[in-house]
């Protein structure tokens, strides 16, 4: 019983330990909204019904991101607090460039920090509009189809986790209310969304009477011209994302 | 007016409103901030950027893909 005495302590005290650096690391991941906003449209697509790859990528990221932030509230000896850590998915981030200098008032040449060019050339135009024209003619609902999208896509986010963040960005003051306004158009549209959603026979089955986007998207997206002006709306929309 | 006219105006009006905001995003001056000054500030951060073009691959998954 001494024996037993002298060990439970201890375990408790260690359980104890672990509970309290459970609790303070899912604080950490749950104090960044961009996670819980995955997580949340992660459920909204669960709830839905939607085919698996459409939340893993949610996810998947979700819990990449908080991986992340779980890494830089452990740092390194010697590296300060906050710092992103070198143990990143692609651990390439590079320190801010200081506000004033000329390296932060024009994007850097060429390819910058990111994984595509940031400037338009020829060549940038005629490979896309290609892709687009062979994209648009795959097969909906098909394996390459899906990789079609996914190559892009998958090189758009890790672009994204490997830039550094634009110091003007970061400066620049935004208006409460302003943000508050945008939110609520956002929010409106995705209730509205929501509500025909669920005015549909099934959560699986798009209706006429109460479509949803993807339902008043599907005729324009039917045709081989439909879809490939479609991928075209939606690298240039990539592009100019990740550009920012 | 039938429930399809019903469900594509609310789309109109919210998109409407989205223009609006835009606008008035644009005038000098104003406190509102336009939309791109508003994904500037939500890109500042690593989880914002990777957060939006998240979105942005969701996008081309549920609407190009299948």
């Amino acid at each position: 019983m001494a024996k037993r005495g002298a060990i439970w302590p201890e375990g408790r005290s260690r359980r104890g330990t672990r509970r309290a650096a459970a609790g303070r690391a899912l604080g950490t991941v749950l104090h960044d909204p961009v996670i819980g906003v995955l997580l949340l449209a992660e459920v909204a697509e669960i709830l839905a019904g939607d085919p698996l790859v459409d939340w893993l990528v949610l996810l998947l990221t979700a819990a990449a991101l908080g991986w992340d932030r779980m890494g830089r509230r452990r740092p390194a000896a010697g590296e300060a607090v906050g710092a992103p850590t070198a143990h990143g998915m692609l651990g390439r981030y590079r320190p801010p460039v200081p506000a004033g200098s000329e390296a932060a008032a024009q994007p850097g040449p060429g390819w910058g920090d990111r994984l595509v060019p940031v400037r338009l050339t020829p060549v940038l135009v005629i490979g896309g509009l290609g892709y687009t024209v062979a994209a648009g003619g795959l097969v909906p609902f098909s394996w390459p189809a899906m990789v079609a999208v996914a190559a892009p896509g998958l090189v758009g986010v890790m672009s994204a986790w490997r830039a550094s963040p634009r110091p003007s960005a970061q400066a620049a003051p935004i208006h409460v209310g302003g943000v508050a306004a945008w939110a609520a158009v956002f929010v409106v549209l995705a209730l509205w969304e929501l509500g025909a959603l669920l005015l549909q026979p099934s959560l699986t089955m798009g209706s006429p009477l109460h479509p949803t986007i993807s339902v008043l998207l599907d005729p324009a997206l039917g045709s081989h011209l439909g879809r490939s002006v479609g991928f075209a709306v939606w690298l240039a929309l990539g592009w100019f994302l990740v550009r920012r | 007016m039938s429930s399809r006219a019903v469900t594509i105006v609310g789309y109109v009006l919210i998109v409407g409103c989205g223009v609006v905001l835009e606008l008035a995003g644009r005038l000098p001056g104003s406190p509102m901030p336009s939309f791109g000054a508003l994904l500037g500030r939500v890109m500042s951060t690593r989880s914002g950027r990777v957060g939006v073009m998240t979105g942005w691959l969701w996008l081309g998954v549920h609407f190009l893909a299948r």
